[in-house]
C-alpha cells in the first residue's frame, strides 16, 4: 500500500471514539505493565528474605491449591453436566439451574460458614453430641487449613466448569452421541470414550476460569491460613510495608498465569472439534429408571445441598440472631459505600466497554483483536496484582504531581492525594471487571447487523448520531446486562477493596471479612446474606444472558 | 461522465488475492446500470467502495465531477450523497416507516421534511403504512420502504445490492416492475447489482459482466422489457 493511502487511513480512523478507546486500553494495561517492569527494578532486603525463605512455600501453596481445586471442581462439574445433559431423571430441569446457584456464594463467606458449622461448637457436632451422644474424634470433620480451602473452593467454583460443559454437551454433541449409540456404546463408555474427549476444549475453558479464581482468591486462603502468592502479596504489603517486594511477588504471579495460558494453548492445540459441528441440535436424553434414576437424583441433591442450601440456611439462622445488633447506622453507610463504588465503577466500565466494542466492530482487524484481548485481560489477572499495579502507578503519579498540589488544592507539600482517594479503588475495579461489561456489549454488537450503521452513514449521519439513534436503542439490553454484571462483581469483590480502599472506607464485603477474621461469625451473617442475594441476582442475569 | 472509476483495487486482507484489481468503468448521468457476476466476483464490494463503506487499496473514484477517493482524498460515506438499498434492506427495527424515511432528512426544515415524506410515501404507495414498524410489513413492502428511505435525501446516485434476493419468485416479477417505475419517476442514476440476469434485464439500460472484477467484461445494450 502506498504511504499516502496509509496516511489517509490513519487520518480517517483517528476520530474521537478511537482516541478515547485507546486511552481506556492504556489505563487498563498500564498497571499490569508496571508490575511486569518491577522485574527490572532493584528490590530491598525484604525481597531477598522472601526469596530465600518464603517464595518456595508460597508457590507450593498456590500450586497445590490450583492443582487440587482445578482437578476436583473439573471432575464434579463435568460429571454433573453429563448427568444433566445426557439423562432424564426426576427434577432434572430444576437441577439444571440449581446446580449453578452455588456460584452466588462468595467462597470467603462459605469458608467461615463451613468452618464454624463443622467446629466443636458448630451445628453438626452439637447435633450428634446432643441427640446421639456421639463425639467426633477431633480433626475428623473440621474444615480447616489446606484441606478446608480445597473443599470450599471446589464446592463453590465447580459451577464454572459445569456451565460450560453443560452448554457444550447439550448443544454440540448430539450428532456424535447419536452415532455412538448406533455403534453400541453403553452409558459409561459413552462418557469416557466420547463425552470427555470431545468436550475437552470446553472442559479446559471451564477449568481455566476456576484456576484464575483460585489464583485470585485471598479470602479463603487467608482464612484457612494457606500460604499462596496472593496472600503473600497482602502480607508483604501490610506486614512489611514493602511495595517493591509485593510488586515482585505480583510479577511472579503473572508469570505463573502466563505459563497457565501457554499450557492451555498447548492442551487445546488441534482439539477444536466443536468448530466442525455446524448444526446445533439438542441432545435427546435417555430416561433413567429404578436405582440409576435415584443415583442421578441423589448425586445432584448432595452437591446442591452442600454447595448452597445448607450454608444458606445456616446463614439465615445466624442472621436472625444478630440482625438487630448489626443493623445500625453504620450498616447503612456500608450499603451506601458498596452501592456508590459499584455504581461509579460500573458506569465507567460501561462507558469504555461501549467505546471499545464499537471501535472493534467498526474497524475489525488484528489490532482490534489485540484491543479486545487487552480489554478483557483483567479477568485473568488476580485482584491483588491489579491492586499492586494500580497503587504503584498512583503513588508515582502523586510523586510527579506533588509540586502542583499545594497550589491547586491548598494541601501541604508531600501530601498523597490520588493514592489516598477513592479514584484508586475505582480504577482497580474498572481494570479487573472490564471484561464483564465488554463481553456483554460485544456480544450484543454481533446481533446488530453492520448494515444498520452503514445505512445511517449513507443517509448522511455521523458516528455519534448513528450510535445514539441506531445502535444504542438496539444495544440497550446488552449494555444493561454488562452494567449489572460489573456492578454485582464490584459489590462482592474482596481483595481489591481491601488493598485499595481509602482509610475508613468499608464495604459490605470488607466488613463481612473483618467480622469473620475477628471470629464474630454470627455478626458476619446479615451482610453475607445480602451479598449472596445480590449474587443470586447476578447469576440470574448470567443465565438470561446465556439464553439470549 | 457522472461516475468515473479508474484503476480501482481492493483486498480484504494482505494474505488474500485482490477482490477487485485495477478496475475501471464509467456511468453517464441518468443511466441505470446493472452489474452481473457470480458470488464472490466482487460486485457487492464495488458498490461498497463507491458508497464509502470500504477503503480501496488503490485507484480513484469521481462522482458528479467531484473526486471522492484518491491517493490523498477520502470523502466519508456520510458526505458522499450516495443512496443505497441493502440486500437485507437494513430498515431500523425500532423506527416506524415514516421515521425510517425521515432519518436522512436532517438538513430539511420541518415543513419541507413532511412534504418530502409524503412524496416518498406516495412514490412507493405506502401512505397507509407510515406508522407501521418494519416487522409489520411484507418483504415487498419493506423493500419499497428501503427504496423510499434511500431516495428521500435526493442522492446523486442510487446503489442497489441484490435487492430482490430476499423475495420469493412470484413476488419478484411484480416488484421488478414497481422498482423500474419508481426509478424512472425518480429520474436517478442507479447502479444495480444482481446475480440474476432477469433482474438486470428488467430494470437496467446497460449491463456489465464482471468476473473477479479484474476487467470490464462484455457490455451489451439494454434489453427493453
Amino acid at each position: 500500500m502506498k504511504t499516502s493511502i496509509w496516511l489517509r487511513e490513519i487520518r480517517r480512523r483517528a476520530n474521537s471514539w478511537f482516541i478515547i478507546t485507546m486511552l481506556g486500553a492504556l489505563v487498563i494495561i498500564m498497571p499490569v505493565a508496571y508490575v511486569i517492569l518491577s522485574f527490572f527494578q532493584p528490590t530491598g532486603g525484604n525481597w531477598e528474605h522472601i526469596k530465600e525463605y518464603l517464595l518456595a512455600d508460597y508457590i507450593k501453596g498456590s500450586v497445590i491449591l490450583v492443582g487440587s481445586v482445578g482437578f476436583l471442581s473439573t471432575t464434579i462439574g463435568v460429571v454433573l453436566a453429563w448427568i444433566v445433559a445426557a439423562y432424564e431423571f426426576p427434577f432434572r430441569k430444576q437441577f439444571k439451574w440449581l446446580l449453578i446457584i452455588p456460584l452466588a456464594i462468595p467462597p470467603y463467606i462459605a469458608a467461615y460458614t463451613y468452618s464454624t458449622m463443622t467446629s466443636y461448637t458448630g451445628i453438626i457436632q452439637s447435633f450428634f453430641r446432643n441427640h446421639f451422644d456421639y463425639h467426633f474424634t477431633p480433626g475428623t470433620i473440621e474444615i480447616m487449613s489446606l484441606r478446608g480451602a480445597i473443599f470450599v473452593l471446589t464446592l463453590f467454583l465447580y459451577p464454572y466448569v459445569y456451565m460450560i460443559a453443560l452448554n457444550y454437551f447439550e448443544k454440540q454433541s448430539a450428532s456424535y452421541i447419536e452415532s455412538a449409540k448406533t455403534l453400541g456404546l453403553n452409558g459409561f463408555q459413552m462418557f469416557f470414550r466420547l463425552g470427555l474427549p470431545i468436550a475437552r476444549p470446553a472442559i479446559i475453558a471451564g477449568s481455566m476460569l476456576v484456576i484464575f479464581e483460585v489464583l485470585s482468591d485471598y479470602g479463603v486462603a487467608s482464612f484457612f491460613g494457606v500460604r499462596t502468592i496472593s496472600t503473600a502479596i497482602f502480607q508483604t504489603w501490610f506486614g512489611m510495608y514493602d511495595i517493591h517486594a509485593a510488586m515482585r511477588l505480583a510479577a511472579w504471579l503473572l508469570v505463573i498465569i502466563l505459563g497457565i495460558f501457554m499450557l492451555e494453548r498447548f492442551l487445546r492445540k488441534g482439539r477444536k472439534y466443536d468448530t466442525n459441528v455446524t448444526q446445533s441440535r439438542p441432545l435427546a436424553r435417555k430416561r433413567l429408571r429404578g436405582w440409576t434414576a435415584w443415583v442421578a437424583f441423589l448425586t445432584c441433591s448432595a452437591v446442591f445441598l452442600s454447595a448452597f442450601l445448607i450454608p444458606f440456611v445456616q446463614l439465615i439462622s445466624w442472621s436472625l440472631k444478630t440482625f438487630e445488633k448489626v443493623w445500625r447506622s453504620d450498616f447503612v453507610s456500608l450499603i451506601t459505600n458498596s452501592l456508590l463504588a459499584a455504581l461509579i465503577g460500573a458506569l465507567i466500565i460501561s462507558f469504555f466497554a461501549i467505546l471499545a466494542a464499537r471501535t472493534i466492530n467498526l474497524y475489525p482487524s488484528a489490532s482490534s483483536n489485540l484491543l479486545a484481548r487487552i480489554m478483557t485481560s483483567g479477568y485473568a489477572v488476580p485482584g491483588a496484582v491489579v491492586a499492586i499495579g494500580v497503587l504503584a502507578l498512583f503513588i508515582t503519579l502523586d510523586e510527579k504531581l506533588a509540586f502542583i498540589y499545594p497550589k491547586l488544592l491548598g494541601v501541604e507539600s508531600g501530601t498523597l492525594v490520588l493514592s489516598m482517594s477513592i479514584a484508586m479503588l475505582i480504577t482497580g475495579y474498572v481494570i479487573r471487571f472490564m471484561a464483564q461489561g465488554f463481553n456483554a456489549i460485544e456480544s450484543g454488537y454481533t446481533k446488530v447487523p453492520p448494515s444498520y450503521r452503514e445505512a445511517s452513514f449513507l443517509l448522511g449521519r455521523g458516528l455519534t448520531y448513528t450510535f445514539w439513534k441506531v445502535e444504542f436503542p438496539l444495544l440497550r439490553g446488552s449494555i444493561l446486562i454488562g452494567f449489572a454484571l460489573a456492578f454485582l462483581e464490584i459489590m462482592k469483590e474482596l481483595p481489591l477493596t481491601l488493598l485499595l480502599r481509602p482509610f475508613n472506607f468499608d464495604t459490605l464485603a470488607t466488613r463481612t471479612y473483618q467480622y469473620a477474621i475477628d471470629e464474630r461469625i454470627y455478626e458476619a451473617a446479615p451482610s453475607s446474606l445480602l451479598l449472596i442475594c445480590l449474587s443470586i441476582l447476578s447469576v440470574i442475569i448470567i443465565l438470561k444472558f446465556e439464553e439470549k | 461522465m457522472f461516475v468515473n472509476i479508474q484503476n480501482l483495487s481492493f483486498r480484504y486482507s494482505k494474505k488474500q488475492p485482490p477482490v477487485i484489481d485495477r478496475f475501471s468503468f464509467t456511468i453517464e448521468k441518468g443511466e441505470i446500470v446493472g452489474i452481473v457476476g457470480a458470488s464472490g466476483s466482487g460486485k457487492s464490494t464495488l458498490l461498497r467502495l463507491l458508497a464509502g463503506l470500504e477503503d480501496p487499496t488503490a485507484g480513484s473514484i469521481e462522482l458528479n465531477g467531484r473526486l471522492i477517493v484518491g491517493d490523498n482524498t477520502y470523502i466519508e460515506a456520510e458526505k458522499r450523497g450516495v443512496g443505497m438499498v441493502f440486500q437485507n434492506y437494513a430498515l431500523f427495527p425500532h423506527l416506524t416507516v415514516s421515521e425510517n424515511i425521515c432519518f436522512g432528512l436532517h438538513k430539511l426544515k420541518r415543513p419541507e421534511k413532511k412534504k418530502r415524506l409524503d412524496e416518498m410515501l406516495e412514490l412507493v404507495q405506502l401512505q397507509e403504512f407510515a406508522k407501521r414498524y418494519p416487522h409489520e410489513l411484507s418483504g415487498g413492502q419493506q423493500q419499497r420502504v428501503a427504496l423510499a428511505r434511500a431516495l428521500a435525501p435526493s442522492p446523486s446516485i442510487l446503489l442497489m445490492d441484490e435487492p430482490f434476493s430476499n423475495l420469493d419468485t412470484n413476488l419478484k416479477s411484480l416488484i421488478r416492475m414497481e422498482v423500474r417505475d419508481i426509478l424512472q419517476k425518480a429520474n436517478i442514476t442507479c447502479l444495480f447489482v444482481s446475480h440474476d440476469q432477469a433482474d438486470v434485464d428488467a430494470i437496467c439500460d446497460r449491463t456489465i459482466y464482471i468476473d473477479c472484477a479484474t476487467y470490464v467484461g462484455l457490455e451489451k445494450e439494454a434489453i427493453t422489457v
